[in-house]
């Protein structure tokens, strides 16, 4: 057989290292408090979600008022526009009244006609 | 798997009493693995609430009930690494650190009240502890699934969602770090 080289020496010295430790580590069982302390955190942190989500809401309304108000603050009134406020036959009629219009129906139609 | 798929199922529809039963189903073993992967026997119970507290509320992200064991190893391996980050932030601030049951040991030897065996599993896993301690928490605790744990390479990487050929070049480079450490110990 051959001399075993020192770095597999301290190979096999850290596998027995790790199998000693696996054997020296003691069997855990929880107490009987593990399901209901679980429980509690659990309700704990539901609580906490809750209250998380209620104040991320809360400045969510806020800011959104804040910024409805700056806005409306901010925003330039609406000034008096003369082709805004009209319609376009109102416009066009003024802008031709002027304009003396020839009558466009023949004037030798009859009666019912015209 | 230690509960058949439609029990998980019904634990992921809110289902109360099915979720207890999974609970009850893994908590000895889920804690039998943080109690190796942290080695604070005190600490066990509240890592492992804070495992299946996160189960909870993660359940329902669980694509197909065939990935649950590898998802509760990966919920286990990160609440074992957030418990390593705060205790190293602890032990960094405050000088003296040693567990409840060092303590309880120190007197307990002090009074004659220690056999042997119970002496040398104690200087084992302090050892241990110790020379894990000088490698990093990713690399101890992919160290302790794969060595101590006994985890596949595929378990691992359903676990660690990374390739094998990724894997085995972080366990060997974790390897030798504490073979490192080994060494300068001597």
């Amino acid at each position: 057989m051959e001399p075993m080289h020192g770095k597999d020496q301290q190979e096999q010295r850290l596998d027995g290292l790790f199998a000693a430790y696996c054997e020296a580590c003691p069997d855990v069982d929880a107490s009987p408090e593990f399901m209901p302390k679980l429980w509690q955190r659990i309700e704990s942190r539901r609580v906490e979600n809750f209250w998380i989500f209620k104040r991320l809401a809360q400045a969510c309304v806020a800011t959104a008022a804040v910024a409805i108000i700056v806005t409306t603050v901010l925003m330039p009134a609406p000034q008096e526009n003369e082709a805004l406020a009209s319609s376009y036959t109102e416009i066009l009629a003024a802008d031709h009244a002027d304009q003396a219009y020839v009558q466009a129906l023949p004037a030798d139609l009859p009666g019912d006609l015209r | 798997m230690l509960v058949d798929f439609e029990l998980i199922e019904r634990a992921r529809g809110g289902d109360e009493a099915a979720f207890n039963q999974v609970v009850q189903a893994y908590r000895k073993r889920i804690l039998g693995t943080i109690a190796r992967l942290i080695g604070r026997p005190e600490d066990v119970e509240d890592v492992g609430q804070e495992v299946f507290l996160r189960l909870y509320y993660s359940l329902e992200q669980l694509r197909t009930p065939e990935v649950f064991e590898p998802w509760l190893y990966r919920l286990t391996v990160n609440a074992a690494y957030d418990y390593l980050r705060k205790q190293k932030r602890r032990h960094e601030s405050r000088m003296s650190d040693l567990s409840e049951q060092q303590v309880m040991m120190a007197d307990a030897l002090a009074g004659g009240k220690v056999n042997a065996e119970e002496n040398r599993q104690l200087k084992i896993r302090e050892f241990v502890q110790s020379l894990l301690g000088k490698i990093s928490e990713e690399d101890r605790l992919l160290l302790m699934m794969k060595e101590v744990e006994g985890l596949s390479l595929k378990e691992l990487e359903q676990v660690y969602k990374v390739n094998e050929n990724a894997l085995k070049v972080r366990l060997f480079r974790a390897r030798q770090r504490v073979l490192k450490a080994l060494e300068l110990g001597e």
